[in-house]
């Protein structure tokens, strides 16, 4: 959960409430009480989509055919993951403060009926910034996909509650619902593979502080493609490009509603069951926001 | 049903011979007793009357086209390579032991697929590869419209013409299940079922194109190069495990099995070469593969 929306954007002209007093001239994401901005990309929602999204396109694009019918059907390879997430956000507007966010991430993916793909997440995230702002979230995320040979569908549905203390004995509290449906393209071909998903991230926030509620949605589209090459039976590489973009927004932020996101991800097979991997992604082309993201995590399949 | 079935189990029990089952719209009389007979004395037969290997039949049945789950490609192709692997043993091309193939067969395609095989009059060593998504209780997943499981017990209700030479391989999931079902041992008249699992386990695809998770032509560069010279030219790369366990052990194998007893030294080195792969590459993507009866 990205509290970073508690950056001072001084560039809109919305309206701000701040401990309960309604001011004028700021945008109502800023000062910290309303969280989530459309178009920041540390956005916890935004990253829980898009892990669930490409954990589940990954088993689809993995999983072999087995010849195994009835009951059994219902809970088929389950695998178990837990991932550690650090993001690094500088917010480049001149009275924007930079945050630190660590996070960590368990969750379940199985086959089930008609070999549909589900998948359930759980995510807490702890977010220090400048001005001694800090906040915690934490967010429930569930997933089903189903492929047709190369074509796919699915979505992801997630709740998400954070607190956000900006500082000045400000506290907000911020629910968050999530849906997120996909569709896409995979193609694997021996040892390489390559899918793509354009995803709509639906979101809608609704904000308390100091007895004052206020809420917002917004929508982002991305398109995920990742390629990835196994290299031996132990090693493999992926190559993530996404493109972002703010679609719809209410109310309206002042940020970049376009950027791309590239980066790499190696995983290595330690035993039969487990599975190590690392990823780095950084944004790109974003005029708001400077994100940096880093993952480290641990897959067991059973 | 159930009932009709259970006089009919009767009357074999009591050895009458009078029992009749229906075939291609005909009535044709079959000796019940000489199900359970033939299956005590189908040892003697192997052994008695070492059969030329140009005297086998191969017969399929093979469930893959399954619309809404993966289909089971890889079994189409270990059903390919197994009849190539009987060929070989052949050397002679001109005589392959190409016999009934069933694909994507209906429920009543099936049974009149068992009710079909050749009998005892044709002399030869009948192979019998039955593939499909099969479940934990024992009953065949059809494909199509006619999708449903069906039991072995509703399969074989009308028996197949028993044959004492009949061999079968049981390539699907939860194969040992068909263990429970009296019916097999029974009706089938199997002298020897190679089970491709454990009552408890899927048996999986396996993708010589893939790396992951196990790279099989570089663990098993024998049987890797054997199938891509041997299948066709438009060979996926995919086979179920059990027919790589088939071919590394029919590698290992230059002449080819012609008595009971080898077979089933045969089918044992298929345990064996399945035991070699869990100890060896790891349990994934493995299952137990086994023979019953139980070799002596």
């Amino acid at each position: 959960m990205k509290n970073k929306n508690n950056r001072i954007n001084m560039a809109s002209g919305l309206r701000i409430l701040s401990a309960g007093a309604l001011l004028v001239g700021s945008t109502a994401y800023a000062s910290g009480w309303m969280m989530g901005e459309p178009g920041d990309p540390s956005t916890p929602s935004l990253i829980q989509s898009n892990i669930a999204t490409q954990r589940l396109v990954d088993m689809m694009m993995k999983s072999a055919p087995h010849a195994a019918a009835g009951a059994n059907e219902w809970f088929q390879t389950p695998s178990v993951f837990a991932e550690y997430g650090y993001n690094a956000v500088e917010d480049t507007r001149g009275a924007g403060f930079d945050t630190d966010i660590n996070s960590a991430t368990v969750g379940l993916n199985f086959l089930t009926k008609c070999d549909i793909a589900a998948g359930v997440m759980v995510n807490y995230g702890s977010t220090n910034g400048d001005n001694s702002y800090d906040g915690d979230n934490l967010g429930l995320t569930l997933s089903l996909a189903k492929s047709y040979d190369w074509f796919f569908m699915g979505f992801s549905t997630g709740y998400d509650n954070s607190d956000s203390r900006p500082g000045g004995g400000l506290q907000t509290d911020t629910d968050c619902y999530t849906l997120a449906p996909f569709i896409g393209a995979m193609y694997v071909k021996g040892n390489f593979s390559f899918s793509t998903a354009p995803t709509m991230v639906i979101r809608w926030q609704d904000f308390d502080t100091a007895g004052v509620s206020a809420d917002s949605s917004d929508a982002t589209f991305g398109l995920m493609n990742t390629a990835s090459y196994q290299i031996n039976e132990a090693l493999s590489v992926s190559l993530m490009a996404n493109w972002n973009c703010v679609v719809r927004e209410d109310p309206v932020a002042t940020t970049d509603h376009n950027w791309y996101s590239v980066g790499t991800k190696v995983s290595y097979r330690l035993t039969d069951k487990f599975t190590t991997y690392a990823s780095y992604m950084i944004d790109l082309g974003n005029d708001t926001y400077d994100n940096q993201r880093a993952t480290a995590g641990l897959s067991m399949e059973f | 049903m159930q009932r009709k079935f259970r006089n009919q189990f009767t009357r074999s029990k009591t050895g009458s011979s009078g029992g009749f089952f229906l075939s291609s719209g005909r009535l044709r009389p079959v000796a019940l007793a000489s199900v359970s007979l033939a299956f005590l004395l189908s040892g003697s037969c192997f052994a008695a009357s070492p059969q030329n290997p140009d005297e086998w039949v191969f017969a399929s049945a093979v469930s893959s086209s399954y619309g809404w789950g993966k289909s089971l490609r890889g079994w189409e192709s270990t059903r390919l390579a197994i009849q190539t692997t009987l060929t070989a043993w052949q050397q002679s091309p001109a005589s392959q032991p190409d016999g009934m193939a069933a694909r994507d067969p209906s429920p009543t395609g099936l049974k009149q697929f068992l009710q079909h095989l050749p009998g005892p009059d044709s002399g030869k060593i009948e192979i019998i590869y039955l593939a499909a998504k099969h479940t934990p209780t024992g009953a065949w997943q059809f494909t199509g419209k006619d999708s449903g499981a069906v039991t072995w017990n509703e399969l074989l209700q009308i028996a197949p013409s028993s044959h004492p030479c009949r061999l079968v391989i049981l390539d699907v999931c939860h194969a040992a299940a068909v263990i429970k079902f009296p019916v097999w041992t029974q009706k089938m008249g199997a002298a020897a079922t190679l089970l491709a699992s454990a009552r408890d386990e899927v048996t999986w695809e396996l993708d010589f194109t893939k790396r992951q998770p196990v790279d099989l032509p570089a663990r098993f560069p024998a049987a890797a190069a054997w199938l891509r010279q041997h299948l066709p030219a438009s060979w996926d790369g995919r086979l179920s495990y059990l027919g790589l366990i088939w071919v590394q052990a029919f590698l290992q194998s230059p002449q080819p099995p012609q008595t009971l007893r080898q077979w089933q030294t045969f089918f044992a080195r298929c345990e064996m070469e399945s035991r070699k792969f869990q100890q060896v590459v790891g349990h994934k993507r493995a299952s137990t593969i086994s023979q019953f009866p139980l070799a002596p």
